[in-house]
């Protein structure tokens, strides 16, 4: 270690203001900080610091999805094999785990490599340093995409994605809307073929057995409404084997993570139980409302938390704290709205089967205007005191 | 009345506090400064140059917008230096004390006095910068009237002595002085202490008393002004400290200044934590001599979240006016290898991203920022740590923008660097939030 020390600070003069390399700065930070702790000294201000950087923060993100991630593979294998006629109960983990990973890994590949590539583009460009959120937003795009996505569309969606969805608006901390989601809402609209649809949420379609639909359980909704749970396992939705994009079938996994972003305190707790109760009050009015006990609206809450993207969304993209609403009432308005236009979406509009995204976005782009309203409401209540107003 | 709790807060969990209540006697000072970095807005003229000698209570600069205003000497002796930083700004008058105590002649104010005599005639002593006023938390001004005037009897700050300690044999001396105050002021004068503690011996009938319980910043001035007097618009407030109440009841009783103060030595590379008394601006390197058990040491006049940065020999390097405390700290940083993924990297944070705090329940900082500068990634860490009704993370991206308008309307006005400092202390994306405070407050009071 001390080898490899000495050897970068050898190098690191060549970065420094007036060095030949000056320009690179913030890939050689990035990889400096990467190999060892800055352990820069305080200067001014507190003289000592907690030990959470944003790379620890991020990193707790990572964690979480790591269960996840993991889905992910086993999953999109699972279904692969399945759809190709194997029984369920004849699929092996390890087999499983293998196959999925030759849907995941080359999607995650590539984000990672054009992602990163736009990512440190703009951080030389704009002379700041290159920012760990991209360690989630990397790994968050792959996880929402479907298995049979081609490679130059994920390509294509992690650049709009970090460069509309993030730099046009300066960078991390600046941005309004989710770089994974903006990402994977272009692709929605650009591509509906390879992004809707029954034949995508599987991949390997040339292996598939005769008559094996591919249909994702929310597509199954929107065709049959309530009368659809009859063929489908309420645990199997929970556990996440079930056809959809790849790392957000598994409701287990995604309490997993929402555990540790809640207890790591990284994650808003108010944002996920708000997104939870909208979903759950609107659910029960629509219940309530509903004309049969057949149709969509009678469908129960329960399973509108374990189907398409409402797990993964509430805990990973509806909490992004750049993007989210930032003001402690805010956080529970926005979330609340979120849940309620998710369910709306699904049950009520007739061109979508999934809201959970149009709804994040959406709320992404209204989250100043709620908080707005909360700091005018706080600068209102202060000039009082002050007497003021 | 009863106490006012604060809840959002923090007590930093750093090693090294106080063990024992006595007071020691501290090494005889032989170089003593008047810091003049440490009040805030004067436009200081000198009036003595190196090589004079001075006397207790000789002036050595004043201050041109209240040119009655003078800082004096503590100490009788030679003056060593007059330092000055960046574009001729006085940063510091250092003396060289002699085992003399003479002191100039000065006027007491007596009962009969009317209000601006009082507050003249201890301007011309030196003890007036004792007065801070808020916003901008500068030296207060000889001619305004401000809304509430408080005694600071509280001190939450990490590793901070108890006030009721520090003025164990004082209490008459406390007691004159906080009467005094209100022959400065026609507004009521409070005095805010810790709940749970008796200070009748030491307030008179005519102060008003409150008492605040919870986590720091709870005896910060600015969450008792917060509480009790909100400044801000054209309402201002005054507090003051409380060894200063004590050193003007002396200076009543028996016409003499003091010189001297008593400090808490501690942080988590003293390794005899203790409660000193030493002279008034001593010399860091002389007090802290043999104290430290670290190779390299941060001597810090003042608490870990807001005290005063100096190096080693520098012409700051001595003992703030408003200090009650010198905390030493190792700084001497360590790079360790891959160490970002570790959740039990050994430091505390206000999140849980790293563990280490549920195994151990104080720690030896260090002076390592543990991370470089990021954008502002709001998680919802300032929002716990901060009492007054104040959205946090809006007004620090306010200042980070330089919006004048914004953080004037979010509270910029109500806070100084001390009142973020916990705040800058949780940041992940190290944001100097201090500075930024500061700066606009600078801005603010120059562009009105």
């Amino acid at each position: 270690m001390k080898f490899l020390h000495k050897q970068l600070q050898k190098v690191a003069p060549l970065f420094e203001k007036g060095g030949k390399l000056e320009k690179l700065y913030p890939l050689f930070e990035a990889g400096e900080s990467f190999l060892f702790t800055p352990a820069t000294p305080t200067t001014c201000g507190a003289h000592v610091r907690d030990g959470a950087d944003l790379k620890r923060v991020m990193m707790m993100v990572v964690y979480a999805l790591v269960p996840a991630t993991l889905m992910a593979f086993w999953n999109t294998g699972v279904q692969e094999l399945m759809a190709a006629g194997a029984a369920r109960a004849d699929v092996g983990i390890l087999d499983a785990v293998i196959q999925g990973a030759w849907s995941f890994l080359p999607v995650y590949a590539v984000t990672l490599a054009v992602g990163g590539a736009f990512e440190t583009l703009f951080a030389l460009v704009r002379k700041h340093e290159i920012n760990e959120g991209f360690l989630v937003t990397s790994l968050l795009f792959p996880l929402v995409m479907p298995p049979s996505i081609p490679l130059w569309q994920v390509a294509l969606g992690i650049s709009f994605g970090i460069v509309i969805g993030k730099e046009v608006f300066g960078g991390t901390g600046m941005n309004i809307l989710n770089p994974a989601l903006t990402g994977r809402l272009f692709l929605f609209i650009a591509y509906p073929g390879q992004m809707s649809g029954d034949n995508v949420w599987v991949g390997g379609m040339e292996n598939w057995a005769d008559g094996y639909s591919g249909a994702t359980p929310l597509a199954n909704f929107y065709l049959d409404g309530n009368a659809a749970t009859a063929g489908l396992s309420w645990w199997d939705s929970f556990i996440g084997v079930i056809p959809g994009s790849m790392g957000e079938t598994s409701t287990l996994a995604c309490l997993i993570g929402a555990f540790i972003l809640i207890v790591s305190k990284v994650g808003s707790w108010q944002i996920m139980l708000a997104t939870l109760l909208g979903m759950f009050g609107m659910t029960e009015l629509l219940n309530f409302l509903s004309p049969s006990d057949a149709h969509y609206m009678a469908l129960p809450w329960h399973w509108h938390l374990v189907v398409g993207g409402f797990a993964f969304g509430t805990v990973f993209m509806a909490t992004d704290p750049v993007s989210a609403a930032q003001t402690g009432r805010g956080k529970w308005i926005y979330g609340a709205l979120i849940g309620i236009l998710t369910v709306l979406v699904r049950v009520l509009n007739p061109a979508y089967p999934e809201g959970m995204m149009l709804a994040i976005i959406f709320m992404n782009v209204f989250a100043p205007t709620i908080d707005h309203y909360v700091v005018k409401a706080n600068i209102k209540r202060r000039e009082k005191r002050l007497g003021i107003q | 009345m009863s106490a006012i709790r604060i809840k959002r807060g923090l007590d930093i969990p750093i090693a090294g506090g106080l063990t024992e209540t006595a007071i020691e006697n501290g090494p005889t000072a032989t170089r003593i400064a008047v810091l003049a970095q440490e009040a805030v807005g004067i436009k200081p003229k000198m009036l003595v140059r190196s090589g004079d000698q001075v006397q207790i209570g000789t002036p050595l600069f004043y201050d041109k917008r209240d040119p009655e205003v003078l800082f004096t000497s503590p100490a009788c002796g030679k003056v060593a230096e007059v330092n000055r930083g960046e574009r001729r700004r006085l940063l510091s008058v250092s003396v060289d004390c002699q085992a003399d105590s003479s002191q100039v002649e000065l006027e007491i104010p007596g009962e009969s006095d009317s209000q601006q005599l009082w507050r003249s005639k201890l301007a011309k002593t030196g003890w007036w910068p004792a007065l801070r006023q808020r916003p901008f938390d500068s030296v207060a001004r000889l001619g305004d009237e401000p809304q509430a005037l408080l005694v600071t009897a509280m001190d939450t700050r990490p590793l901070a002595p108890s006030p009721l300690t520090v003025l164990a044999g004082r209490e008459s001396a406390f007691q004159t002085g906080i009467k005094a105050l209100k022959n400065l002021v026609d507004c009521p004068v409070w005095l805010c202490h810790k709940a749970g503690e008796d200070w009748s011996a030491l307030t008179a009938d005519d102060i008003q008393v409150q008492t605040f319980s919870g986590p720091h910043p709870a005896g910060n001035a600015g969450v008792h002004i917060h509480s009790l007097s909100p400044v801000g618009g054209d309402r201002k407030a005054w507090h003051v400290g409380y060894q200063e109440v004590a050193d003007l009841g002396d200076f009543l009783a028996t016409g003499k200044l003091a010189t001297q103060k008593v400090i808490a030595l501690v942080g988590p590379a003293a390794h005899n934590p203790r409660l000193l008394r030493v002279a008034k601006g001593a010399d860091l390197a002389q007090i802290t001599k043999d104290e430290s058990n670290a190779e390299e040491t941060r001597m810090i006049s003042g608490c870990v979240l807001s005290g005063l940065h100096s190096e080693g020999s520098s012409p700051q390097a001595y003992l703030g006016a408003r200090s009650n405390q010198v905390t030493l700290l190792d700084s001497q940083t360590h790079k360790k290898f891959v160490d970002w993924p570790n959740p039990l990297a050994g430091t505390h944070t206000v999140s849980n991203a790293v563990f280490s705090k549920f195994f151990r329940r104080k720690f030896a900082m260090n002076v390592d920022s543990n991370g470089s500068p990021r954008a502002i990634v709001p998680i919802g860490a300032w929002e716990p740590l901060m009492p007054m009704d104040i959205l946090p993370t809006q007004l620090i991206k306010a200042l980070a923008s330089n919006d004048l308008m914004g953080s004037e309307k979010l509270g910029v006005l109500e806070v100084v660097e001390e009142d973020l400092a916990l705040c800058e202390y949780a940041d992940h994306s190290k944001t100097e939030i201090s500075t930024l405070v500061r700066n606009m407050l600078t801005r603010i009071e120059k562009e009105g």
